[in-house]
This record gives C-alpha cells, sequence and structure tokens, in this order.
C-alpha cells in the first residue's frame, strides 16, 4: 500500500438512547490505500453501516480519529460519495434532476453542468430516460440513476452501503459488472458494505470481516485473481470458492437460527 | 355505431376497444345520473310546491329561488354579497394557509419550539373556533376584518397539523442523503421537506377551502352586515326562505370551484404521479 487515503485509529462509537448504550464499533483500526477496494463482510447489526457513517464524517467518533489523505474528518467531506441501500431517487425530480442534486448541494453547477449530466446519463445507458421521472423506472434502472448521481461529483472516495442489496439477483450482477467497468475507466478508493459473501469477494481487493456487537475487525483476506477479471468471471473461478469458504467460516460461528 | 366509435377512440386492439368502451359508458353513465338525480330534485321540489303538498312559504320553490336571483342579479344585490364573501374569504384562506405554511417550517426547524407548544396547538384544534366569535368580534370590532380573522382561525390549525405530520412523514433516507452530501439545513427543507410534502400540503388545503368558508360564514352570521352569510341571516328573520335558498345555492357553487380550482393546481403542480 503506498498511498494511504483512508485511516481510521483506535475507533469507539456507542449510541445512546432511552434505552441506555449499544456499543456499536470498538478498536477499529483500518488503513485503505489510494484507489483500493475494500469490501466489509459482516452479521447484520454489526457496527457496517456505522462505519461508513463514520468515515463519511455524517457522525463523530466517541474514541479514536478518522483521516482522510492525512487530515481529521471533522465534518462532511466533500470528496466522499456514498450511497445508500436503495436508490432514494426524489420521485418529484426527473432522471436529469435527481443526477443533478449533489452538484446542487454542493454548490458545483456551471455551464458546464447540462454536458455533464447528458454524458453520464448517456454512458450509463440512461438517455432515453432523462426526463422520466423515477415511478416509471425499474429497479435497476432507478439504482443505476442512483450511481450516476453519486458519481457526478467525482467523488475520490465512494462509500457503497449494500447498494444492491435490494435489487433481484440478475439485475444485482449486471450493475456490479457496470460498477466494476466504470471503476476500471476512473480508479476510487472504494469502501463497499455488504452481506453478501459473493459480491465481497468478486468486486474488491481485500475483504475485512466484522464480529458480532460490538463490531471488531475479525479476518482479513486480500483477494488477488491474478489477471483483471470481471465479476461475474471471478465467480466462475476455482479460487473463488476458496475465498468463500474462508470468510464463511469467519462469519458462520455467529449464524444462529 | 356513431357513439361506438367515439367511445372506442385510441383503441389498440378490439379487445382494447371493448374494455375502453366499457370503461368509458360506466363512466358517463355516472356523470348522466348524477345530474338526473340534481334535477330530479328539484323538478319534485317544484310539482310538490305548485301541487300544494308543501308549504312553499317556510319550504321555498325552485321557481320562486330563480325568480329572486334574476331580480337580485338585476339590480345588482347578489354580486355584491358574493364579492364581499368571496373577498373575505379568499382573504382568511390564503392567508391561513401562507400563515399555516410558515408556522409548520417553524416548528419542524426547532423542535423543541414544536414540543413545547404541542400541547396548545392540540387544544386549539379541540375548542371550536366558532365559539370564539364574539370575544373576536369585541376586540376586532364589528366588520370585515373579525369575519376575516374567523375564516384565517379555522383553517390555520388544519393546516399546521396536518404539515408536521407530513413534514416528519418525509422518509429519514432522503434527509441522510443530503446529509451526506454536506447539505444544510436550509437545503434540506428546500430541497426534500418541501418538495416531498407538496402533495401533503395540497390535501391540507383542500380540507381547509371549506373550513375558510364555514369561518367566513359565521363570522357574516354574527357581525351581520353584507355577505351571503348575512344574506341567509336576514333571510330566516324576515321568513324570506327563497333568499335563504338563493344562497345557499350560490354558496355550494363558490365551495365547488374552490375545491376544484386546488385539484386543478394541484393537477399542474403534482406532475410526477
Amino acid at each position: 500500500m503506498e498511498n494511504i487515503k483512508v485511516r481510521l485509529e483506535n475507533i469507539k462509537k456507542k449510541y445512546i438512547s432511552l434505552k441506555g448504550e449499544i456499543l456499536a464499533l470498538k478498536n477499529i483500526n483500518l488503513l485503505v490505500g489510494e484507489k483500493e477496494f475494500i469490501s466489509i463482510v459482516g452479521p447484520s447489526g454489526c457496527g457496517k453501516t456505522t462505519l461508513l457513517s463514520l468515515i463519511s464524517g455524517l457522525i463523530p467518533p466517541d474514541k479514536g480519529k478518522v483521516y482522510i489523505d492525512d487530515k481529521e474528518v471533522k465534518d462532511i467531506c466533500q470528496c466522499v460519495g456514498y450511497m445508500l441501500q436503495q436508490d432514494y431517487l426524489f420521485e418529484w425530480r426527473t432522471v436529469y434532476e435527481n443526477v443533478r442534486l449533489g452538484l446542487e448541494i454542493k454548490h458545483m453547477l456551471n455551464s458546464n453542468t447540462p454536458k455533464k449530466i447528458t454524458d453520464i446519463l448517456n454512458s450509463y445507458g440512461l438517455e432515453d430516460f432523462t426526463n422520466r421521472y423515477p415511478a416509471e423506472l425499474s429497479g435497476g434502472m432507478k439504482q443505476r440513476v442512483a450511481l450516476a448521481r453519486t458519481l457526478i461529483t467525482d467523488p475520490e472516495i465512494l462509500l457503497l452501503d449494500e447498494p444492491f442489496s435490494s435489487l433481484d439477483y440478475q439485475t444485482k450482477l449486471t450493475l456490479e459488472e457496470e460498477l466494476s467497468n466504470i471503476l476500471e475507466s476512473k480508479k476510487k478508493t472504494v469502501i463497499l458494505v455488504t452481506h453478501d459473501i459473493a459480491e465481497a469477494i468478486s468486486m474488491a481487493d481485500r475483504v475485512i470481516v466484522l464480529s458480532n456487537r460490538p463490531g471488531k475487525i475479525k479476518f482479513t483476506i486480500n483477494i488477488d485473481f491474478t489477471n483483471n477479471l470481471t465479476p461475474i468471471a471471478k465467480r466462475k473461478k476455482k479460487i473463488f470458492q476458496d475465498y468463500f469458504d474462508a470468510i464463511w467460516k469467519e462469519l458462520e460461528i455467529y449464524v444462529n437460527l | 355505431m356513431l357513439i361506438y366509435k367515439l367511445l372506442t377512440k385510441g383503441a389498440q386492439t378490439e379487445d382494447h376497444a371493448e374494455y375502453l368502451y366499457k370503461l368509458r359508458m360506466r363512466n358517463i353513465s355516472i356523470r348522466m345520473l348524477q345530474i338526473t338525480i340534481l334535477i330530479s330534485i328539484f323538478v319534485a321540489w317544484e310539482i310538490m310546491g305548485r301541487q300544494g303538498w308543501i308549504n312553499t312559504f317556510l319550504m321555498s320553490q325552485p321557481s320562486k329561488i330563480l325568480n329572486l336571483l334574476v331580480k337580485m342579479l338585476e339590480n345588482g344585490e347578489i354580486i355584491r354579497h358574493i364579492k364581499i364573501t368571496l373577498i373575505e374569504d379568499l382573504i382568511g384562506f390564503c392567508g391561513g394557509s401562507i400563515l399555516g405554511i410558515i408556522i409548520a417550517i417553524l416548528f419542524w426547524w426547532s423542535n423543541y419550539l414544536f414540543d413545547l407548544l404541542e400541547p396548545y396547538i392540540v387544544i386549539l384544534n379541540s375548542i371550536p373556533k366558532v365559539a370564539l366569535g364574539p370575544v373576536i368580534i369585541v376586540w376586532m370590532g364589528n366588520g370585515p376584518q373579525s369575519i376575516i380573522l374567523m375564516a384565517l382561525l379555522i383553517s390555520i390549525i388544519v393546516i399546521i397539523m396536518m404539515l408536521i405530520n407530513g413534514f416528519h412523514e418525509v422518509e429519514k433516507n432522503k434527509i441522510k442523503l443530503l446529509q451526506t452530501m454536506g447539505a444544510s439545513k436550509k437545503q434540506i427543507l428546500f430541497k426534500v421537506i418541501l418538495p416531498a410534502s407538496i402533495p401533503t400540503i395540497f390535501s391540507a388545503l383542500k380540507v381547509s377551502v371549506g373550513l375558510s368558508l364555514v369561518g367566513t360564514i359565521v363570522g357574516e352570521f354574527l357581525v351581520s352586515r353584507a355577505g351571503l352569510g348575512y344574506l341567509i341571516v336576514y333571510g330566516g328573520q324576515v321568513f324570506n326562505l327563497h333568499m335563504v335558498m338563493v344562497s345557499i345555492i350560490i354558496l355550494s357553487i363558490m365551495a365547488g370551484l374552490m375545491y376544484y380550482i386546488i385539484i386543478i393546481f394541484e393537477k399542474i403542480i403534482v406532475k410526477w404521479r
């Protein structure tokens, strides 16, 4: 790892409510290299989403520090693009206007904006839907628009919080493939949170397994397919199953029905 | 055959044509029956009056109502009263709506303020605002200002209550999405809370448009100087039931028209549904 993009130091995070407090994350130390793609898997409620919220600056840690480019994160970082579990497109805005949202919020509108949006819509195969409302789109289309909305501001770090979990299997594979294509041409630092081990392996350079609550880093594994393969091609390799088994073993003890 | 062709306009296939024909026939029959029911009521009323089955002095009669309406239209009297009621109502309704939206926004902005004032608003919502009428007249004076205030008070509370609920029902993750982009509270208000609540705002307006008319008419009852409410009270006192009926019919038309105007606005603005 030559350049460190994201650094988490001794992170502790708890949530306090009327009922008491819940320790969400404990002793998290993590380095993410520039243009590295890491996946975080773990049982539900282990603090995966909290981890992303901390990195984005949405919430502060109780102890420890988050650094991006060696600068401590104290507020929302403009360099972060965050994608949620569902598309959360604004139904009163057209596809075009939804994609423009991030630019509006970040005060990045200029004379070049319309061309920029048109270009990104074209490259995602959404050109025929520019002036449609989200209600007229399929689930996969919507998530594609959400991806365009996230990437239009050209973030250096991409935080993905189970972005494909609400989609059906085929659409999910297609979108993984497309995302991987996009990242091929525009390398970014990506942190993908997922409960889908196969997705984690087929997308990431490194997979991190979190323990049950309070979330700690339990296991880290480097994923290496030697030559550049697409996510679907990776799924067909024998070594894929080995990675899967290794991660499954670490997760398995937490499976109780 | 011509009717069938007209009713199946735009059909894609024969089955589609059949479907369109049935659907359109159903809608037409509903409209026709609605009109028939209305006409039948007036015709029956007229016949019963002419036959002497009902006392037209107490029950009035369509032909006499029509005669009076024509007379009042000729001397311009009814137009004057309609104008007064309409202006009072519109000022009260618009004022109540705008103020109500502003107050709801303040309550959204400061949760503390809302929790603090909530019990008072709940009580204000439950007491019949009409009961405040005499107080308002004593304080504000016996004139249109009191009527407008009644209309405003009666509609504003509904707007506030419905909007506060609507604002809180906006999906939390849509707000989170904006926060991850670094949005300010003001941006969250204008980019998500208000646009997401437009359908709620229209529902609130539809409820309050009728309520503000109630406020206006009750105000005119109490102030008793001019307007359709005044005509109703005056007509009742001098046993001129025809005058009462003329006012009520005009009021119904007014209320219906205002409701439909809001629906038209809603259709123009809420394009995404």
